[in-house]
């Protein structure tokens, strides 16, 4: 009987170990949302993807040679793929000052369609976040591919930690849509935002 | 006067001291016949070795009662072995028969057991075995090995002929439903009938089973059949197994027939199958001949009438055909076949007449339709068979004759059958005339297009009907269907309720989705991480850029 209680305790010790804390971030936008006021939206986000590496929970770190890290206590409280959706949708509209749709709900009153891919979107070693993204432009009536755009560009942490990292990808994924918001009216002749 | 003459006698008056020698003569006479008359009788016997063999010593013994002794051994002027000459006691005398007989019994060890095991000690006799025939003989053959079965035992002597030695020898058992009643005594091979020949004996009472219909079978070894019929494994016992031996019985359905005497013929069979497939003393022979492959027709296999068997294939006459020439086409030359047919086996008696009658009836048949066959017996043996059935869409035919055999026609089944088939389709098919086909045809494209033409202007036509008042008043009704399937497919569009409630199931099957792979991800990570903590190991953690 006494053995089968010590590998009681040995268990219950084991569980009761104190695993590290689980961090999530939510990715928002930090513009006002004025955009729900507007008319409804002539251009919306269609197909949007994430890299599968980054198709995770954990945050991405990459840690040279190619080789990446997905944190296991510092998570996107959301689905990249889902909440890249309203923070593009919501900075893209900031940037214009036009309505752009989120959601596919309403896409046969869209004109025009953004296609996205985020190819990557990491910190790496040497102390920076990285976002690589191409994006297309699409003629929702003719379904026609207007243009391709590519984006690549990286920031430097202001800080050590997970914090800092999430930041800098939240200021790349802004300047990520302001590019986009720059190539999105110009092929019509439509007047884009200006857009460094 | 009287006068004194003298009396004159020759003087010479037989001494009685000659009585002696006389007496002498005469005991001597008597000794002599006396010794004449008691004293055993001295014979000679002939071996082909003087082994064991001792003059003054060796001594001759009947049921181990010593009843002689060798007096000398010669060996024989050709050297072909030695001569013994026996002295015998006087009571000897009346058992020196024809049928005498002497051996050497000395130490033997063989197949059957050990024997003799007392002369290691005492030395190698003679041992006699008493005959019954006349009297008087005084010269005599020893045999090579004690006698199997002794002088004037009650039973029967029979003789078997096999075509093959088998495994059957001297000293084997003859056993009745597996209980041994008699022994093998010789086997030899007889050169004017070219087969083995083996004296048996039957001990009595058992002698009694045998009859004329009796049939006797090798049951050597272990026998493994692999027939038109399947596959079957035979067996004696162990001693048979072993050691060979015969067994004897009637064929099932056969009557007994009458008793035996002494020396009856009997033929052995090779095994129990081979007498059930000739329980039968009287059938004919027919010649029948095929044109397709003979391969798996063995001698023996069965020949059958709708599937009863009727006779056995006996062989197939190549050295006959060879013997013909096989005349100028060389390439259709049927193989003929002997077969052997028996009328006992379709329950008629087994008798001439009834031979005479299947005859008359084969002939009739044949007339009818009736048709041999090649077929296959056993698909995993490819062991083949004859069968004789009614094929009522062949012309008439007679019975044919080969050599001195009486043929039946026949015809090809079977794989044989189709490949004809196959050949003639191909044959009809080559001959057919494609050439003359292609052209027609394209001369028939020609005249389409020409249709064609004609159809165009038709459809010109059609439109023109279509365009008027009726056609277009079927155009509206069509409108109204569309404007109901349009109100249908709205119930399927982006702001209906059926579209946003299976939109929400669909994002919530996703998040499902993402969960059930983050723990699949875990558990490839950890295969254990359900029962044991996770690691604890801290992430990495994201440094500032310091330069």
């Amino acid at each position: 009987m006494k053995p089968l209680l010590a590998i009681l305790a040995v268990f219950i010790v084991g569980c009761a170990s104190k695993a590290p804390e689980l961090t999530q971030y939510l990715l928002r936008t930090d513009t006002p949302d004025r955009i729900a006021e507007q008319a409804p939206a002539s251009t919306g986000i269609g197909i949007l993807t994430v890299a599968s590496y980054i198709d995770t929970p954990g945050l991405v770190l990459e840690s040279g040679n190619g080789e990446v890290h997905a944190a296991r206590h510092h998570q996107w409280a959301d689905p990249l793929r889902e909440s890249l959706r309203s923070f593009l949708a919501s900075e893209i509209s900031a940037a214009t000052g036009r309505a752009i749709g989120a959601y596919s709900y309403r896409e046969s009153d869209w004109k025009r369609r953004l296609d996205i891919h985020i190819d990557q979107l990491h910190g790496s070693v040497d102390g920076s976040a990285k976002l690589v993204a191409n994006w297309a432009v699409i003629d929702a009536t003719n379904q026609t591919v207007l243009a391709e755009h590519s984006f690549s560009e990286t920031e430097p942490l202001s800080a050590d930690g997970y914090d800092a990292l999430v930041r800098a990808e939240k200021n790349l994924l802004s300047r990520l849509a302001n590019a986009i918001a720059a190539t999105l009216f110009r092929e019509s002749g439509h007047e884009a935002s200006s857009q460094s | 006067m009287n006068e004194m003459k003298p009396s004159v006698s020759s003087g010479r008056k037989l001494s009685g001291v000659w009585i002696i020698p006389l007496v002498a003569a005469v005991i001597g006479l008597w000794m002599v016949i006396h010794t004449a008359m008691t004293e055993g009788p001295s014979i000679t016997i002939d071996f082909k070795t003087a082994e064991g063999l001792e003059a003054g010593k060796t001594k001759v013994r009947i049921l181990s009662h010593e009843i002689g002794l060798v007096e000398d051994v010669v060996l024989k002027a050709d050297v072909s072995g030695v001569t013994a000459t026996v002295k015998l006691d006087p009571e000897a005398k009346p058992l020196l028969r024809e049928d005498t007989q002497f051996w050497v019994v000395r130490a033997r060890v063989g197949a059957g057991g050990v024997s003799g095991l007392g002369t290691l000690l005492s030395g190698a006799y003679i041992e006699m075995a008493p005959g019954a025939a006349a009297e008087g003989r005084k010269a005599y053959v020893a045999l090579e090995a004690p006698p199997l079965t002794a002088v004037g035992a009650p039973g029967l002597r029979l003789t078997l002929f096999s075509d093959r030695a088998g495994s059957v020898s001297i000293g084997n058992a003859v056993l009745f439903h597996g209980y041994r009643v008699g022994r093998v005594e010789a086997a030899t091979f007889n050169s004017d009938r070219q087969q083995v020949r083996y004296d048996i004996f039957i001990d009595a009472p058992f002698h009694e089973l045998i009859h004329s219909a009796t049939r006797f079978w090798d049951i050597s070894g272990i026998d493994f059949d692999a027939s038109a019929t399947g596959i079957q494994l035979n067996t004696g016992s162990m001693e048979t197994v072993l050691l060979g031996g015969l067994s004897f019985g009637t064929p099932p359905g056969v009557a007994a027939g009458e008793p035996v005497a002494d020396g009856t013929e009997f033929t052995l069979y090779g095994s129990y199958n081979a007498i059930l497939e000739n329980p039968y003393e009287y059938g004919t022979h027919y010649v029948v001949s095929f044109r397709q492959s003979l391969r798996g027709l063995a001698p023996g296999a069965p020949v059958e009438y709708r599937g009863i068997q009727v006779g056995r294939v006996e062989r197939i006459l190549l050295k006959e055909l060879s013997g013909m020439g096989m005349g100028a086409d060389r390439t259709d030359v049927p193989i003929p076949v002997l077969i052997y047919l028996e009328p006992g086996r379709l329950q008629i008696p087994d008798s001439e007449d009834s031979v005479s009658l299947l005859r008359t009836n084969i002939e009739q048949s044949v007339r009818d339709g009736m048709r041999a066959t090649l077929q296959t017996g056993n698909l995993l043996t490819g062991r083949q068979l004859i069968s004789f059935d009614f094929y009522p869409e062949q012309a008439a035919a007679e019975l044919g004759q080969f050599e001195q055999y009486t043929t039946v026609p026949t015809i090809d089944t079977g794989l044989a059958q189709l490949q004809t088939q196959v050949s003639e389709l191909f044959k009809k098919l080559n001959a057919l005339p494609l050439e003359e086909t292609v052209a027609g045809t394209n001369r028939a494209v020609a005249k389409l297009d020409g249709a064609l033409v004609s159809l165009t202007a038709a459809l010109d036509s059609a439109n023109a009907m279509l365009s008027s008042t009726d056609t277009t008043e079927l155009s509206g009704e069509l409108v109204a269907s569309l404007q109901k399937l349009r109100v249908v497919l709205d119930g399927f569009s982006q702001n209906a309720e059926l579209y946003k409630s299976l939109n929400a199931s669909l994002r919530s099957l996703d998040a499902t989705l993402d969960n059930t792979r983050n723990l699949t991800r875990q558990l490839s990570d950890k295969p254990n991480s359900l029962l044991l903590p996770a690691r604890t190991e801290p992430d990495p953690i994201p440094r500032a850029n310091r330069q």
